[in-house]
C-alpha cells in the first residue's frame, strides 16, 4: 500500500488577504476545495490558492434554539470556478445579499482549532 | 422467471412512541404485511431491512422473536434511503432467481434521539462547520426564491398542502391543519425555513412489504414494479447548480426508460419533502414542470388531492414524519394502497401510476449521497 496523508493547511494567511488551498493531482484535474486528505500512489497533487475575495452563492442563518446563538452558513464562488462553504459572518444579525463581493477571514472549529469564514466587504450588507 | 409482485403490504402509526423499540415498531409492520399477503413467517426466504439510525443488526433484532426459518438476513444503510434500497436489492435477488418470496422492511425510532435534526457525520468537513440538512435545504431555497422570485409563502404553501393530505391519513397521527401564516410564524431553523416548514424531527414509525414471484395469495392484488433505480450521488467539485436536484433528475430519467412511461402518465407521486422546498425542487428533477415553474404548478392545485397529479397524497414527510429507514417503504405502501384502491379518505380516484422517491445522505461534495425511486401499477 501507497497512502500518504496531506499536512498542509487548507488555508494561507498572506499580505493581501487570507486564502484558501484548493488541489487538483494528475488523475483528477479539476479543482477541489476542501483540498484533498490523502494521496494514493504516485500521484502528484498541485496546491492552488483561491481568495481572498469571492461572491455569495447563498446563504442561511441556523436558529439553534435552547439559549444558543443563531449563525450563518454560505457558499461562496472564488476563481477559477470553485464553489466553497463555511461559516457566514452576519453583521448585526443580517445575512449580506446574494452576489455580495466576500472575504475570507480568520475563524476557529468549535474545538478551537484555526479555521476560516466568510466575511462581506463593507457595505455588502442586505 | 415470473415477474416479482408486491403481495402484501403492512405499515405502523407514525408517531411518538417512546416506550416502544424499533424491533416492536418493525415487527408490527412485518405480521401487518404477513397478513395482507396470505403468508405465514415461514414462507419468507430472505428478509430484508431498512434502517438509519439504529445499532448493528437491527433486521436480526426485528425478527428474531418472529421465528423465522433462519433465512438470509441483509441489514441496509443508505440514510433516508435504506428503506427502498432494500426495495431495490430484495428485486434484483427476486429477478435473479435466488428468492422467490422476501419480505422488505424499514424502521427507525428517532424518540429515542431525543430532537432536533437527523444526526451526521462528526467527520464530514461541512458537518463539522455547523452544516445540518435544515440549512443545506435553507440555502436551496434562498438560491431558488433569488433565481426564480419566489416569495417564502410558496415554501408556507406546501406545508399546508401536505399536512391538509395528511389529515386523511389515519397512520399520520403528529399531522394537524395549518394555515399559511401559522407556518410562517413558527420558529425560525435555518432561514426562511421555520419548524413548520420542517418535517417532524421525532417520529417512530416502520413499514413492511412482501415481494414474490409465486402467484398471490394476498388481500388485495398485486402491484407491479415497473421501475426500480438506486443512484449514488456525483462527487461535483466545482459550481455546483444547488437547485437543481441532479441526483433525483438522473435517477427519474433512468426509471422512466426502465418503465416505459413518462411524468405525464403518473397518477400520484410521494416524494421526499422533508423540507417545503424539498418537494418544488423535485417537481422539477422529476419533469412535472419547467425549471422554475414549481410554483406556478403548487399553485394551479394540480398536485393537491383532485388534482391533475397529486404530490404526497400520504402527507408526506412533512405530515407523517420522517423515520428514515421506514420513509422509502412507507411510500410503496401508500402507492400500492391507491393502485388497489384502498386509500380511504385520501383515495386518488383512478390511480393507474405511482412513482416514490426518496434522497438520502448529507456529506460534502454531492447533491445526495442516495437517491431511490421506484415506478409501481397494477
Amino acid at each position: 500500500m501507497k497512502l500518504s496523508k496531506r499536512t498542509e493547511p487548507h488555508f494561507r494567511v498572506t499580505e493581501s488577504g487570507m486564502l484558501l488551498i484548493a488541489t487538483r493531482t494528475a488523475s483528477h484535474p479539476q479543482l477541489q476545495f476542501p483540498p484533498l486528505d490523502y494521496v494514493h500512489g504516485d500521484d502528484t497533487v498541485e496546491e492552488v490558492p483561491i481568495g481572498p475575495f469571492g461572491q455569495l452563492y447563498t446563504y442561511t442563518v441556523v436558529h439553534p434554539g435552547k439559549d444558543r446563538e443563531p449563525y450563518g452558513l454560505a457558499m461562496v464562488d472564488f476563481e477559477p470556478g470553485v464553489r466553497a462553504f463555511g461559516r457566514l459572518i452576519c453583521t448585526d444579525g443580517k445575512a449580506p445579499a446574494i452576489n455580495s463581493t466576500m472575504r475570507i477571514v480568520p475563524a476557529e472549529l468549535p474545538d478551537g482549532s484555526p479555521d476560516y469564514a466568510f466575511g462581506a466587504v463593507a457595505g455588502e450588507s442586505a | 422467471m415470473n415477474e416479482p409482485k408486491i403481495v402484501g403490504v403492512g405499515i405502523t402509526d407514525f408517531g411518538r412512541f417512546p416506550d416502544l423499540t424499533e424491533e416492536a415498531l418493525a415487527q408490527s409492520a412485518i405480521l401487518d404485511a404477513l397478513s395482507d399477503s396470505g403468508l405465514q413467517i415461514g414462507d419468507i426466504e430472505a428478509f430484508y431491512c431498512g434502517n438509519a439510525i439504529g445499532a448493528s443488526l437491527p433486521g436480526q433484532r426485528s425478527l428474531r422473536e418472529l421465528h423465522t426459518g433462519g433465512g438470509a438476513v441483509y441489514n441496509i444503510d443508505n440514510a433516508c434511503s435504506s428503506g427502498a434500497t432494500a426495495v431495490n436489492a430484495a428485486l434484483s435477488a427476486l429477478r435473479s432467481g435466488q428468492y422467490e418470496t422476501v419480505l422488505v422492511f424499514g424502521m427507525d425510532q428517532l424518540s429515542s434521539l431525543g430532537g432536533g435534526p437527523l444526526p451526521l457525520s462528526r467527520n464530514d468537513w461541512n458537518n463539522k462547520r455547523g452544516m445540518i440538512m435544515p440549512a443545506l435545504y435553507a440555502m436551496r431555497a434562498t438560491r431558488y426564491m433569488h433565481e426564480h422570485g419566489m416569495e417564502v409563502s410558496t415554501l408556507a404553501d406546501i406545508a399546508v398542502k401536505n399536512r391538509q393530505h395528511g389529515l386523511l391519513n389515519p397512520i399520520a397521527t403528529f399531522c394537524k391543519a395549518t394555515t399559511r401564516e401559522e407556518v410562517l410564524a413558527s420558529r425560525q431553523i435555518a432561514e426562511p425555513l421555520t419548524l413548520l416548514q420542517c418535517c417532524p424531527a421525532v417520529v417512530d414509525g416502520a413499514a413492511a412489504v412482501v415481494l414474490s414471484t409465486k402467484p398471490s395469495k394476498g388481500l388485495a392484488a398485486p402491484v407491479r414494479v415497473l421501475a426500480s433505480v438506486v443512484q449514488s450521488g456525483l462527487f461535483e467539485t466545482g459550481r455546483e447548480d444547488m437547485i437543481e436536484a441532479e441526483i433525483t433528475a438522473r435517477t427519474a430519467r433512468m426509471a422512466y426508460e426502465q418503465a416505459g412511461v413518462g411524468p405525464q402518465d403518473l397518477s400520484l407521486i410521494e416524494c421526499h419533502d422533508a423540507f417545503t422546498i424539498s418537494e418544488l425542487l423535485y417537481y422539477e428533477a422529476l419533469g412535472l414542470c419547467e425549471r422554475g415553474e414549481a410554483p406556478q404548478l403548487l399553485a394551479s392545485g394540480a398536485t393537491t388531492l383532485g388534482g391533475r397529479i397529486p404530490v404526497n397524497p400520504s402527507g408526506g414527510l412533512i405530515a407523517k414524519g420522517h423515520p428514515p429507514g421506514a420513509t422509502g417503504v412507507a411510500q410503496i405502501v401508500e402507492v400500492c394502497e391507491h393502485l388497489q384502491g384502498r386509500a380511504g379518505k385520501r383515495q386518488v380516484e383512478g390511480a393507474r401510476l405511482g412513482l416514490t422517491q426518496v434522497t438520502g445522505g448529507g456529506i460534502w461534495g454531492v447533491d445526495h449521497a442516495a437517491c431511490s425511486i421506484h415506478i409501481l401499477s397494477l
